[in-house]
């Protein structure tokens, strides 16, 4: 079996005053996908293009998943299958029902009788809190009900590949994580594919092994998000993963003396940054401003008055201004 | 010739002309669709387009009466006028339906969703077709039974158009067979006869109808839409030149004329001191016309909060017993009522506005909760309850507030009240029906006349049949807005 789920080659999908995918040339393999961008990145439009529905205006997608995953031997009766960001809902079919129709239309014959259907069934709708709503149609639900709908759908179809357009975007942030351990353990347990789509770094860090950026439809970076996250390629790649602090070569000298001299930029995620209360430190709190996570520090070097924000994890005491701290690299 | 052949003719043509306006109307659509760009051409073309279905079909039938009289010896050519006459009309119906309804609460990506699960099986096959009919074939599909439903009642313009036989339709040799003294007994048996066809037009539509449900995505096809803009351009070019532009070109110089005529003789004092004591035509008609609005008006307030209350009850089978015996045309409804309050019960109110005012209440039902559900999109609660929040504020945002309440909510149920009273007052049907015996709509009148030639007085009369309601809708309009609301203090 080829690690190879699709390459793109110069694939352009024209919109209406701009192209909404614009020459992305990139292959997906095997695993976990997520891809990232601002609000009309294209992410949406590069789902549709794996999924096929939409074709690309010029350029090629090879879908190596399609004959090479599926087929019923292989315990997928479908190649792909997906979420769209609408939810994609039958507005005629009840909860149940939609997980139903996707059984009899698929798995019937693989899984067997009827009970085992109604089992799973069961399984799935408790799984994603549905049980009390499988008599109501998508109308009656509201948004984040649709949302799981929708994601409970694509994991009743079972499919070697599965594409999410923004999966749970509606659910509460309490219960997402739950939704996305039963995701987790579908992908584990069939050995299926995800290729999804979110604004939220933190899933993509926790669910993901590889990750597409986007910006105004053309591919920022393409990668392993462990990479993108400690060593992304400059400073808005790594905001895509949410607060880092980024030192120029040419500053690291001024903020982080100790910090070895190299002709590199050098990004440091909250976490490995560390500011503390010294009375001999180097620099001044300016204004300080806890994020829950972590803080916001504007610092100023006494000796240069230079002034820069610092993203940190707080530590100890909470800090105020005036102070007198340093700064520490942790990593 | 028997009633079976007008039928005949009628389905015929019906069928026909809806079916050549469909592809039209969607190249109409999707150009103005485009054009949301550009917001003040937009409006224009979207104007153009749905005029038409605002001109009565009294006046069109009455410009082109004597382009019907030179066909007289050609019956295929007259057949050819009415069924482009119809077009055009239908044409328009289809674009507003089209604008109304402009997604399906079937998304695309839904169907895309059940066509990855194909696995050529029968049930797939059927659960596909019944998606495809709930999602993309749905507003074409309304459209066209709209339309055809239209064609098929239509009356005015065929009676008018029919010097000899030609064109031949139901619903005038209904009118006629009931003019001439046929029972009312028999006039129903007959109308019942067209209600088959349209029960079978009707059938589809109440599977159809509108839900609150999810609104999907618009239609994502529309870049083919410039390619396609000559021909629609020419389209609606045609269609309001027949219908609008022509019109007005023949009628206009006649009734500026006839109007001078009514107005009696002596210098302009003269004239107005006539026309003010109620000694010349211009002050008896304009009383005609005055009072034919009252119950037209009467009629569509009632519909209209009618419609509000349907649509918020939202229960489908309260809205297709609503709906349905508008959608089976003012003749049959006027035949129906008129048998219905001849009923003991009803009869001590037969000789009243009552008849009349239902038959236009139940005839503007259907036209009615599309303009409710249009309101509902063009005006968000929402968006209404924010421009509420800003005259708390007091000030200039106060005075914002009350304008864009104004814009947002006041203006367009007023136009909406001021349409469908325009379409009661031009109801030849209802009118003549169901009138008390003392009154004469002005409809009625202008009917009649048109049926015995042409004079300057009676395209006067047209005219301003059709230029009191609008003077009187602006005056409303300037009333209104002046009016405080209910949270001013």
């Amino acid at each position: 079996m080829t690690d190879l789920l699709w390459e793109l080659n110069q694939v352009v999908l024209a919109g209406d005053s701009c192209n909404r995918i614009d020459a992305v040339s990139l292959t997906i393999d095997a695993g976990v996908t997520a891809v990232i961008g601002y609000s009309g990145a294209g992410k949406s439009s590069l789902l549709n293009l794996l999924a096929g529905m939409e074709s690309p205006s010029s350029g090629v997608i090879s879908n190596a998943a399609e004959g090479a995953h599926a087929g019923p031997e292989k315990g997928f009766p479908l190649p792909l299958y997906w979420v769209p960001q609408d939810g994609g809902l039958w507005p005629q079919l009840t909860v149940r029902r939609h997980l139903e129709v996707v059984f009899a239309m698929n798995l019937r014959d693989s899984i067997g009788s009827d009970d085992e259907c109604q089992e799973i069934t069961d399984k799935l709708l408790g799984q994603f809190d549905l049980s009390h709503r499988q008599q109501a149609v998508p109308a009656a639900l509201s948004k984040g009900e649709q949302s799981r709908l929708s994601v409970a759908r694509a994991l009743a179809a079972n499919p070697a590949v599965l594409l999410m357009d923004e999966p749970l975007a509606h659910v509460d942030s309490v219960r997402r994580p739950q939704y996305w351990e039963v995701i987790r353990e579908h992908l584990k347990r069939n050995g299926a594919s995800l290729v999804f789509s979110t604004h939220e770094p933190e899933v993509v860090i926790s669910e993901a092994g590889s990750v597409i950026c986007l910006n105004e439809g053309r591919v920022m970076y393409t990668g392993l998000v462990t990479e993108l996250y400690d060593v992304p390629p400059d400073p808005q790649a790594a905001s895509f993963l949410g607060p880092a602090n980024w030192f120029a070569a040419g500053e690291l000298s001024t903020w982080l003396p100790e910090y070895p001299i190299k002709n590199d930029d050098l990004c440091l995620r909250p976490e490995s940054v560390e500011v503390t209360q010294d009375e001999n430190g180097g620099f001044e709190i300016l204004s300080f401003r806890f994020i829950g996570s972590y803080a916001e520090t504007d610092l100023k070097h006494l000796s240069s008055s230079k002034e820069k924000k610092i993203i940190h994890r707080p530590i100890g005491n909470v800090h105020h201004a005036g102070q007198r701290v340093s700064l520490g690299n942790l990593s | 010739m028997t009633l079976e052949t007008a039928l005949a003719w009628s389905i015929g043509r019906s069928m026909l002309v809806t079916t050549v306006a469909l592809p039209m109307s969607l190249v109409v659509w999707r150009y103005i669709s485009v054009c949301e760009r550009s917001r003040r051409f937009h409006r224009l073309v979207a104007a153009a387009a749905l005029t038409p279905l605002f001109v009565p079909d009294l006046v069109t039938g009455f410009t082109y009466r004597m382009t019907s009289a030179r066909l007289i010896h050609s019956e295929v050519a007259t057949e050819v006028l009415y069924a482009v006459l119809l077009l055009f009309r239908i044409l328009a119906l289809q674009v507003a339906v089209r604008m109304i309804l402009r997604s399906s609460s079937l998304s695309a990506e839904a169907l895309y969703s059940w066509k990855l699960l194909r696995n050529g099986s029968t049930s797939w096959w059927l659960s596909w077709l019944r998606f495809e009919v709930q999602g993309p074939l749905r507003i074409p599909l309304i459209a066209w039974i709209g339309g055809a439903l239209f064609c098929f009642q239509e009356f005015e313009t065929a009676a008018l158009l029919q010097i000899d036989r030609h064109p031949i339709t139901w619903s005038v040799w209904l009118f006629d067979a009931h003019a001439a003294g046929e029972p009312l007994s028999h006039s129903l048996l007959f109308a019942s006869r067209s209600m088959v066809f349209q029960v079978i037009l009707l059938l589809p539509v109440i599977l159809l109808l509108p839900s609150r449900g999810p609104q999907a995505s618009t239609d994502t096809s529309l870049d083919s839409a410039s390619r396609s803009s000559p021909i629609a351009l020419c389209i609606l070019f045609a269609a309001f030149g027949t219908l609008i532009l022509w019109p007005l070109w023949t009628n206009g110089t006649e009734a500026l004329s006839g109007i001078r005529a009514l107005t009696g003789h002596g210098n302009l004092t003269q004239r107005m001191l006539l026309f003010l004591t109620g000694r010349n035509d211009l002050a008896l008609r304009f009383q005609q016309i005055l009072y034919s609005i009252l119950p037209a008006t009467i009629a569509s307030v009632a519909v209209l909060q009618l419609a509000i209350g349907v649509r918020a009850l939202d229960r489908p089978w309260l809205t297709v017993l609503a709906v349905a015996p508008g959608l089976c045309g003012s003749l049959v409804i006027s035949l129906t009522l008129l048998a219905v309050f001849q009923t003991p019960l009803l009869n001590a109110v037969y000789d009243s506005w009552l008849p009349m005012i239902a038959a236009s209440t139940l005839l503007m039902l259907p036209r009615a909760l599309l303009l409710v559900v249009l309101l509902e999109v063009l005006s968000p609660s929402t968006s209404i309850h924010s421009a509420g929040l800003l005259r708390v504020a007091g000030g200039a945002a106060a005075v914002h507030g009350r304008n864009l309440i104004w814009q947002l909510d006041r203006v367009r149920w007023l136009i909406a009240t001021s349409v469908l009273a325009h379409w009661c007052l031009w109801d030849v049907a209802v009118a003549s029906m169901l009138r008390p015996v003392g009154f004469e709509p002005i409809v009625v009148r202008l009917y009649n006349e048109m049926h015995y030639g042409r004079t300057e007085t009676l395209v006067a009369m047209t005219f301003l049949a059709l230029a009191i309601p609008l003077g009187l809708i602006c005056v409303a309009a300037v009333v209104w807005k002046r009016l405080p609301e209910k949270n001013d203090s």
